[in-house]
C-alpha cells in the first residue's frame, strides 16, 4: 500500500522557482515466505541392518508446527527538483521481519540429528538510501554534473536460537547485527629473551579488561560483516560537442572482513615459514605477536585478523571523444573511449583486496585494467 | 490536498497478508524418505528392530575409535586440528565427537550416534508394547525383539555413561554416569525378561553380560561377577559387518589401514608376556606413513579388513569381570581362575600365577589383563575412568604432534548442540 503527495502541485506552493518539484512518499508493504517442502515431516531413512537385513534409521524430525515467515516494511522517502539544476530522492526504510524461519539444531539425545526449522527469528533492518544529480556548470561549451549516492545500512538480530559461539566466525546473536565476526582478542605474551619470539604458554586473552588463559576467555563481537554505510561518487565534463570526461569514485564502511590469507600465514595453519612476525618479532606488539603462535587460531583467538575492510576506490576514469559526423561522412556519430579502471584503493585492510577478503588466495582481485573502446552504431 | 493512493496496491497487499496467513497446513508426501506413522506399524516389527541393532553397531564401532584415540589405545596421525584435539584430550564442546553422524568418518562420533542408536532402540520397544503378539507377522516373536532393543538401548547407554561426562535422554536433564549407568541396568533387567519368555537365550546372555558391565560401572562388583558367572564359555556377540555399507564397515580398519588417520599407540607396540609375543595385543608396522611428520602407521592384526566383525561382549570379558568380584571377595584363587579362563580363549597364551601375589598385585594385573585382552574393543576409556588411571601424557605437557598442550579430558564433555537445543539444560 503506497501514497504520494506532490506539494508543489498545491495551490499554497509559492517556492516553484527555487524548489521546482517535490513529491512526499510514504509505503507499507506485507508478505510472508513459506516453509519448504517436507519441513513438517518426520521421517526415516532405509539403511542395511544387521547381516544385511532391511532397517531404518531416524532421518529429519521435521515440525508440524512450522507457520510462513512474515516481512513487514514501511518507506517514508521524498522525491524532487531544485533551482533547475539539482533533482534529488530519499528514503528511509524500516523492516522487520518475524516468524522468521530458522534452522536450529537438533539435541541429539532426541534420537536425530541434524536441524529443524522453527519460526523464531526477528530481524530488523533500517536506513536511508539517498542520491543527488547536481549540474554544477551549464554553459554552451562546457558542463559539469556531479552525481552521489549514499546509504544505510543498520540490521539487528532481535531473535533467534539460542547460539553459543564456540569458535571465530560469523553468528546471529540477538543484540547484535547479522552475521557478526565474534572472536577471541589476544592481548598480551612474553617474548624469548634470546629470539624474542612469543612464548606460547604466556599467551593471554581479553576478558573484560583482564588478561586470563584464551581457553577460557569470552568470545566478543569484533564487527560486522556487512558495511554500515556504501557510497558512490560521479563527476562527468563536457566539453564542446566532443569530449566528455568522467570519473567514478566509491567506497563502503563500517565492516569487517576476515584476512584469511595472513591467518593462514601468521596463526600457525602452515607453520612459521611464511609470517614475517616469525623473522621479525621485534618490529610486532605483544598483542599481534600473541596470536601467531602454536595452535592459537583452534580456539579463535584470531581478533587481529578480522581486519576492517571499509576502503574508497577510485573506480573508473574516462575520457571518451566522439569524432564529428562529417569527419566520417555517415550518418551516425562515433566516439572512442579510453578508460582506467580499478585504479587506486584506499585501504586500512591488510590482505589483497578487501572486495575478495576471506577467499582470496583462491579468488582475483578486480585487476587495474586500461581499456579502449570504439563505439559505433547504425 | 491531492492523495494518489493506490487503492490496488493496497488491496492487492491485503490479500497475499491474508493468504500468507493460512499456509499452515503442510500435507506433502517425501517419496525419498518414510513417514513415522508409515514405518511403525506391526508388520515392520522387525524393521525397526533392525534399525535399532544398526544404529548401535553404527555407534559401537566409532566409540570404539573415537575413545581409543582420546584415552591411550591409538594416537592421531592425520594432520588435522580436530583430529589432534582427540588425541591431545583438547575437544571443544562443539567438536565432531558430538554433532558427527554415521555419515561422517573423519573424526569419530560419538555423542549423535549413540544417542540415536539409544531413542532408536527405546522406540522399537514403546511401539512394540503397543502391538499385540497376534498382529506380528508369521515367524516373528514380539518378545524377542522388545529383549533384543532393551539389550540394545541398554548398551548404548552404557557406552553414554563410560564415555561421556555427562549426557541426556531424551531431551531430558544432564544425566551423571552414574544416572546414566542406572538407566542401563533397566533395560538390561527388562532385556533379560523379555528375552527369557521369547526363548532367546543369546539375548539373554547379552543382555546378562551388559548388566555385569553396568554393575562393575556402578561399583557393585559382587553383582556384576554374578551375572558375569553365568556367561557360557565361547558366548561372543558381534557387530554384524561388511566392507561394501559405510555405516557397517569397520570403523577401526577403516580409520587406521585405509585412511591413515590414526595409528597403535606406542603403548600397545611388542606387548609380551614371558618373553613371546602377546597375541591379544597384535600388531603391525605397516611402514606406511600418517600425514602427521615422524608418524607411522600401526595396524591391529584382529581387524584385518573392513569386513572384519567387532565383538561387542564376549566370555573372555565376562571371566576378567568376575576375576574383579573374586578379588573383591577376597578370593585370589578364584580371581586367577578366571584370569585364565579368559587367557585360555587364546591358543598359545601361558597361563598366570598368582602364587606369592599381593590382592593389590591382581588388581593391577586385572587391570593390565583387561587392556590386552579388550584392546580397541570399547572398554579401555571405562577402564580409566573406573580405576582412576592417570593420563599419560599428563595434562599440559606439550603436545609435539600438533602443537598446544595436552588436556585433561578424560571423557568427552556434554557438546553444546544438547546443551543449547534440550529445553531443560538451557540457562
Amino acid at each position: 500500500m503506497s501514497a504520494s503527495w506532490v506539494l508543489s502541485d498545491e495551490p499554497f506552493w509559492h517556492w516553484g522557482n527555487r524548489v521546482n518539484t517535490l513529491r512526499l512518499r510514504a509505503a507499507y508493504g506485507a508478505s510472508g515466505r513459506q516453509p519448504s517442502t517436507f519441513s513438517a515431516l518426520q521421517t526415516y531413512t532405509a539403511v542395511v541392518g544387521p547381516g544385511g537385513a532391511n532397517a531404518v534409521t531416524p532421518g529429519t524430525l521435521g515440525n508440524p508446527d512450522l507457520r510462513p515467515e512474515r516481512s513487514v516494511e514501511t518507506e517514508l522517502g521524498f522525491e524532487g527538483n531544485a533551482f533547475d539544476r539539482l533533482s534529488f530522492n530519499f528514503t528511509y526504510y524500516n523492516k522487520k521481519t518475524s516468524n522468521e524461519i530458522v534452522s536450529q539444531a537438533v539435541a541429539p539425545s532426541s534420537g536425530f540429528s541434524g536441524s529443524q526449522l522453527i519460526n523464531l527469528g526477528q530481524v530488523k533492518n533500517n536506513g536511508v538510501e539517498m542520491d543527488a544529480t547536481y549540474e554544477a556548470i551549464r554553459r554552451r561549451n562546457f558542463s559539469w554534473s556531479i552525481n552521489g549516492n549514499l546509504t544505510t545500512i543498520h540490521n539487528l538480530v532481535q531473535a533467534n536460537v539460542p547460539t553459543a559461539v564456540s569458535n571465530y566466525g560469523t553468528y546471529n546473536i540477538v543484540g547484535y547485527p547479522l552475521n557478526g565476526w565474534w572472536a577471541r582478542r589476544g592481548v598480551s605474551v612474553d617474548r624469548d629473551p634470546t629470539t624474542g619470539l612469543p612464548i606460547a604458554s604466556t599467551v593471554k586473552c581479553d576478558s573484560v579488561g583482564k588478561p586470563v588463559s584464551c581457553s577460557t576467555a569470552p568470545f566478543q563481537f569484533i564487527g560486522a560483516s556487512t558495511p554500515k554505510l556504501t557510497g558512490a561518487i560521479g563527476n562527468t565534463f563536457t566539453i564542446g560537442k566532443s569530449w566528455r570526461f568522467f570519473a567514478l569514485v566509491d567506497f563502503k564502511r563500517g565492516y569487517r572482513e576476515l584476512n584469511q590469507q595472513e591467518l593462514i600465514r601468521c596463526g600457525a595453519i602452515l607453520g612459521v615459514g611464511l609470517c614475517k612476525a616469525n623473522y621479525s618479532p621485534q618490529d610486532y606488539s605483544s598483542a599481534y605477536l600473541s596470536e601467531t603462535v602454536g595452535s592459537i587460531s583452534s580456539i579463535g583467538d584470531v581478533d587481529q585478523y578480522i581486519q576492517d575492510a571499509s576502503f574508497t576506490k577510485l573506480r573508473e576514469v574516462s575520457a571518451t571523444y566522439t569524432l564529428p559526423r562529417r569527419f566520417l561522412g555517415v550518418a551516425s556519430p562515433m566516439s572512442i573511449t579510453v578508460a582506467g579502471r580499478e585504479l587506486h584503493t584506499w585501504t586500512n585492510y591488510r590482505g589483497l583486496d578487501p572486495e575478495i577478503a576471506t577467499f582470496e588466495q583462491a579468488t582475483t582481485p578486480p585487476l587495474q585494467r586500461f581499456i579502449v573502446t570504439l563505439n559505433y552504431a547504425w | 490536498m491531492r492523495f494518489r493512493t493506490q487503492f490496488i496496491g493496497a488491496v492487492a497487499a491485503v490479500i497475499a497478508a491474508a493468504a500468507c496467513s493460512d499456509l499452515t497446513t503442510l500435507t506433502q508426501s517425501n517419496p525419498a524418505a518414510l513417514s513415522a506413522t508409515a514405518v511403525y506399524t506391526p508388520a515392520n516389527a522387525q524393521l525397526f528392530t533392525n534399525g535399532a541393532i544398526s544404529d548401535f553397531e553404527c555407534a559401537f564401532s566409532r566409540y570404539v575409535v573415537g575413545s581409543g584415540l582420546l584415552m591411550d589405545e591409538l594416537s592421531n596421525s592425520f594432520s588435522s586440528g580436530s583430529n589432534f584435539d582427540y588425541d591431545a584430550r583438547r575437544n571443544p564442546t562443539n567438536g565432531s565427537y558430538g554433532t558427527g553422524t554415521c555419515a561422517g568418518n573423519q573424526q569419530p562420533p560419538i555423542y549423535t550416534t549413540l544417542s540415536v542408536a539409544r531413542r532408536s532402540a527405546d522406540t522399537a520397544i514403546a511401539r512394540l508394547k503397543e502391538f499385540q503378539d497376534a498382529q506380528m507377522p508369521a515367524g516373528v516373536s514380539r518378545a524377542k525383539l522388545i529383549g533384543q532393543a532393551y539389550a540394545y538401548a541398554g548398551y548404548s547407554i552404557v557406552l553414554l555413561g563410560e564415555g561421556m561426562c555427562s549426557a541426556a535422554i531424551n531431551l531430558g536433564p544432564e544425566l551423571t554416569p552414574a544416572q546414566l549407568f542406572a538407566e542401563a541396568k533397566i533395560r538390561f533387567d527388562s532385556s533379560i525378561a523379555y528375552a527369557t519368555a521369547g526363548t532367546d537365550p543369546t539375548t539373554v546372555n547379552f543382555a546378562t553380560l551388559g548388566r555385569a558391565r553396568t554393575q562393575l560401572d556402578l561399583g557393585n562388583t559382587a553383582a556384576a561377577g554374578t551375572d558375569a558367572a553365568i556367561i557360557p564359555a565361547n558366548f561372543i556377540v558381534n557387530m554384524s559387518s561388511d566392507a561394501l555399507n559405510i555405516r557397517r564397515e569397520n570403523y577401526a580398519f577403516l580409520f587406521i589401514n585405509q585412511n591413515s588417520w590414526g595409528t597403535v599407540d606406542a603403548s600397545f607396540r611388542g606387548l609380551t608376556v614371558n618373553g613371546a609375543p602377546d597375541p591379544r595385543v597384535a600388531v603391525t608396522n605397516s611402514g606406511k606413513a600418517g600425514t602427521v611428520t615422524g608418524t607411522v602407521i600401526w595396524t591391529v592384526d584382529k581387524y584385518a579388513a573392513l569386513g572384519t566383525v567387532m565383538p561387542i561382549a564376549r566370555y573372555a570379558e565376562a571371566q576378567l569381570i568376575l576375576a574383579e568380584a573374586k578379588l573383591a571377595a577376597n578370593d585370589i584363587t578364584g580371581a586367577t581362575t578366571a584370569i585364565n579362563a579368559a587367557r585360555a580363549t587364546h591358543a598359545g597364551l601361558p597361563a598366570f600365577s598368582s602364587t606369592g601375589l599381593s590382592a593389590s598385585d591382581v588388581k593391577t594385573q586385572i587391570i593390565e589383563e583387561r587392556r590386552r585382552e579388550l584392546f580397541l574393543e570399547g572398554h579401555r576409556m571405562g577402564d580409566m575412568r573406573r580405576y582412576n588411571i592417570p593420563l599419560a601424557p599428563a595434562a599440559g605437557t606439550a603436545y609435539t604432534l600438533g602443537g598446544g598442550l595436552y588436556g585433561s579430558q578424560n571423557c568427552f564433555p556434554l557438546p553444546d548442540v544438547e546443551r543449547i537445543n534440550n529445553p531443560k539444560l538451557k540457562s
